[in-house]
């Protein structure tokens, strides 16, 4: 068996990170998850890469662009209906300084 | 004991002069109302795409080659995750691993400030935390910037003082506003500056850094960094410890504020964007940017001291391009350095004054080719452009016009009396002048001068005191 690429601690760290509070049950869970995920990560990493070139995007498609035009906007309403709160045209949000 | 010396590096955020945002097609458009110019794609709501804006990518690869830098022909987004109102998709569009350009430099004065890369991302939105002066019991937020395109250039720690940071923002900008890269205009918040600095004794390998925030002008940044320099002189002097850590510059207290460290606040967990494919640049797309570069300011100003003008005059001259294209048409049909100097002199000081920009100069250049050259012909005194300057300026009037409502003192009897009684009403520095002081005679003329409201002819007035002088003239 390899040695531990995570521990318990990485869990809460990333929960922390993504802001989600997690019950001992579910950080077990995750864990348990993680650890199958990165040992299956470890077993790639022992491929020979040296002259390979990283794979950055799966689909061969190059330089899709989008002409510089302005097009109108989404209809503000809509878009603040999705805001927990709003104030006026401002999305409102617990004060932050 | 030996002295501190302080490394600087910037970081400068300017936004991309496009229409459109990096990844939608939301207006930029500066001022508009709170949250008109959003859409799906720049509030990140789920299952949307982001498509890259190839004008940006084009300012971009400019940007790169202006700060001769390394283009890179194969450039990835990445994600730089973090959690903060001003940014609904909790994380940035940003370039990590591979920027668009790295490795150029910048020339400031004689000065090589080498550039570590220049990468482009999205901008966030705007928080606020009053409505007027009244603080609201939460924070608003308006995101028409967020998603508007940015190109972040990162300087290496070359920069040793205050004032050379001043000196390579100002170059900066001009070097980008000539480039039609960006407008870079600090109030408008399409530049934007962050300050790494350490001090250490010379010889000694760079100390521990800090990174100020919150500057709003080049006056400030400059005045921060005396400031943080300082304070990290003297705690080190004191024994102390300089920590890593994010500073807020306060301009009402003159004073940089340590913010409070917030945990795990930079683990932004970098990763490519799946959504969005690799740029690959052809060497199309580079030479056609190579041709949009306009001459200079570099150049520019060697031309024009070739022209005869002198550093300062130049320097001045240069400094935006409206001003030098103009400075450029006057010169066409005038003497160059009569030209400068009657643009710094006079033209500087309407535009000043009234706040003009330098697009919108009222005064055509033919006028005022026609009031250089009856300079250079000696037709008028500087006292007399002084008097119709203004009006020529806000009229744009032709000076031959406006001359002939102007009595210019010629007649070598009146000046001859007028100058008489400037020499009894000033006896001292006539004997001063006698006596071999050509400066006193200044007093004199100056005097004359004042009397007829500018009209005497200068030359006319100097060569009377001369004769006087060697008459032996007694007050």
């Amino acid at each position: 068996m390899d040695k531990k690429v995570i521990d318990k601690k990485d869990v809460e760290y990333l929960g922390n990170l993504a802001r989600i509070s997690l019950s001992e049950d579910e950080k077990e869970k995750l864990y348990a998850d993680l650890e199958k995920i990165l040992g299956y990560v470890s077993q790639l990493e022992k491929v020979d890469t040296e002259n390979v070139e990283p794979t950055y995007h799966v689909l061969p498609v190059k330089n899709v662009f989008r002409k510089d035009k302005v097009k109108e906007s989404f209809s503000k309403e809509e878009i603040l209906k999705n805001a927990t709160e709003r104030k006026g045209d401002f999305f409102k949000v617990p004060k932050i300084i | 004991m030996s002295e501190y010396v302080p490394a600087i590096g910037l970081e400068v955020h300017v936004q991309l002069k496009t229409k459109s945002k990096m990844f939608c097609s939301c207006s930029t458009d500066f001022g508009a109302p709170p949250n008109t110019n959003i859409c799906p794609v720049c509030t990140g709501q789920p299952g949307v795409l982001p498509t890259k804006n190839k004008k940006a990518i084009e300012l971009a690869i400019r940007a790169g080659l202006v700060l001769n830098c390394k283009i890179q022909k194969y450039s990835l987004f990445a994600r730089k995750n973090y959690f903060y109102p001003d940014l609904p998709k909790a994380y940035q569009i940003s370039q990590y691993e591979l920027p668009i350009s790295k490795e150029g430099f910048l020339m400031v004065g004689d000065k090589k400030i080498r550039i570590i890369r220049a990468h482009l991302e999205e901008d966030a939105g705007k928080l606020l935390h009053y409505i007027g002066s009244t603080p609201v019991d939460g924070s608003l937020v308006d995101l028409n910037r967020c998603g508007i395109p940015l190109l972040e250039i990162v300087s290496y720690p070359d920069i040793d003082s205050p004032q050379m940071a001043f000196d390579y923002l100002k170059t900066l900008r001009r070097l980008l506003r000539y480039a039609g890269i960006s407008d870079c205009d600090m109030e408008k918040g399409s530049l934007r500056c962050d300050c790494n600095v350490s001090v250490r004794k010379i010889g000694e390998k760079l100390g521990v850094k800090t990174e100020i925030k919150n500057m709003n002008s080049f006056k400030e940044v400059k005045d921060a960094l005396t400031y943080e320099i300082e304070r990290q002189t003297k705690v080190l002097k004191e024994g102390g410890k300089i920590f890593q850590e994010t500073r807020l510059w306060n301009p009402k207290q003159g004073k940089t504020f340590a913010m409070r460290r917030k945990e795990e606040a930079h683990d932004y967990r970098y990763f490519p964007d799946p959504d969005l494919r690799p740029i690959f640049l052809s060497e199309e797309m580079i030479s056609e940017q190579k041709k949009q570069i306009p001459e200079l300011p570099a150049d520019r100003k060697k031309r024009y001291t070739e022209m005869g003008l002198s550093e300062y005059q130049a320097d001045v001259i240069i400094d935006e391009k409206e001003l030098a294209d103009y400075f450029e048409k006057v010169a066409e049909n005038s003497n160059p350095c009569e030209a400068a100097n009657i643009i710094i002199t006079h033209l500087l000081r309407q535009i000043n004054e009234k706040n003009i920009p330098y697009s919108q100069i009222p005064l055509n250049p033919q006028n005022l080719s026609e009031l250089v050259n009856l300079k250079t012909d000696g037709k008028i005194t500087p006292q007399i452009i002084k008097r119709i300057f203004p009006e020529m300026f806000e009229k744009n009037e032709n000076p031959k016009k406006l001359l002939e409502n102007i009595e210019v003192v010629s007649d070598e009897g009146e000046i001859k009396k007028i100058v008489m009684d400037a020499i009894q009403k000033n006896a001292q520095a006539w004997n001063d002048y006698k006596a071999g002081n050509e400066k006193a005679s200044g007093r004199i003329i100056g005097f004359v001068m004042k009397q007829t409201e500018g009209s005497a002819d200068p030359v006319k007035v100097k060569k009377i005191l001369e004769e006087l002088k060697n008459e032996n003239f007694d007050s």
